[in-house]
């Protein structure tokens, strides 16, 4: 009786997954075609509102230290972030914008509060004609049920 | 007597903890937390402007999706010519919901289509309309508003809307 009960139970844990309601939306930061891709690495996976403040962060510390010392003091996240950053797409920015890197005001989304569960993937691309550029994966899901951060990060990274 | 020894044991020990306390103890205060609002930089080469289409007949919304939100995608449109028009190749939504400048990744038009038909779906809450009517949603009473920043260059990190894309996935709603 007791193992049926405890079966029972897992195979209802394990098909939370199955019927969490998800959508993923994708975001270029320039349009290119899957075949142009030669490399790609994951440079930020976490909660919407981390990534903004990963973004806070590293504004602050190059308000402090300047474009090469950015990445000293961050926090593991923010740093590997900063380090997707810095390169070309950090001095594009920096020269195009002629004044520093901006970012606008870091308002706290309200969403937060929302029954939502949103995660954001962010991939630094390399392209076969040399250029860089970003690509993001967003997960919105239903809270109600849940899913894990392991089960979003595997979801993301499936396609 | 055994109380008054009690009562001289607990006044004993108070006076003899007296010396261990800080000076400034009384006036020590929990300092404020620092508030870490950040100064918005505007470079020279951007621009905010407000685009808004107001045609509640025209507004079609249809619950099951199959009908297209023109309002939507003409809102996104004339942001994007007005953009091209004075030589801006990007632009960023700044409603705070949906802000691109605080990493909101959403940028492009047809994923913010979809973004804004999860309402009503489920538990979600599509923060692409204004529930609270606070101006911080993009369709706001069968109204559709846009706050845009414009750029020349991209900004690493933020995802902005290219505009020739955004002005190619527009036209084909109307």
């Amino acid at each position: 009786m007791k193992q049926w009960f405890l079966t029972a139970a897992s195979v209802l844990l394990l098909s939370q997954s199955v019927w969490a309601d998800y959508e993923i939306f994708t975001g270029k930061s320039e349009p290119f075609r899957h075949r142009q891709v030669s490399k790609k690495e994951v440079i930020f996976f976490g909660e919407l509102e981390s990534y903004r403040k990963s973004l806070e962060e590293i504004q602050n510390a190059m308000k402090a230290h300047g474009t090469m010392g950015v990445i000293n003091g961050l926090s593991n996240q923010s740093a590997n972030l900063a380090k997707g950053l810095v390169g070309e797409g950090m001095k594009a920015g920096v020269t195009g914008l002629g004044i520093g890197l901006l970012y606008g005001a870091l308002d706290p989304y309200i969403m937060s509060f929302y029954a939502d569960q949103q995660y954001v993937q962010v991939y630094k691309i390399m392209l076969k004609n040399g250029k860089t550029v970003y690509m993001n994966r967003f997960f919105i899901g239903d809270k109600h049920p849940s899913l894990t951060e392991l089960e979003i990060k595997s979801i993301l990274g499936g396609k | 007597m055994k109380r008054v020894r009690k009562v001289a044991l607990i006044l004993s020990s108070g006076l003899a903890l007296v010396g261990c306390t800080p000076a400034n103890f009384y006036t020590v205060r929990t300092p404020k937390p620092v508030k870490s609002t950040i100064k918005v930089v505007v470079p020279k080469d951007t621009e905010t402007k407000w685009v808004k289409i107001d045609n509640r007949d025209n507004f079609i919304w249809d619950k099951s999706g199959k009908e297209m939100p023109r309002q939507l995608a003409e809102t996104f449109y004339t942001a994007a010519v007005y953009g091209k028009q004075h030589g801006y190749r990007y632009f960023a939504v700044t409603q705070k919901n949906t802000n691109n400048l605080s990493g909101f990744p959403i940028n492009d038009f047809n994923e913010m289509l979809r973004y804004c038909k999860l309402k009503g779906r489920g538990h979600f809450r599509s923060m692409c309309w204004d529930y609270d009517n606070n101006g911080q949603g993009i369709i706001v009473n069968r109204s559709v508003y846009l706050k845009v920043q414009y750029f020349k260059e991209p900004v690493p990190g933020i995802f902005l809307y290219n505009i020739e894309q955004t002005m190619k996935e527009t036209e084909k709603y109307f």
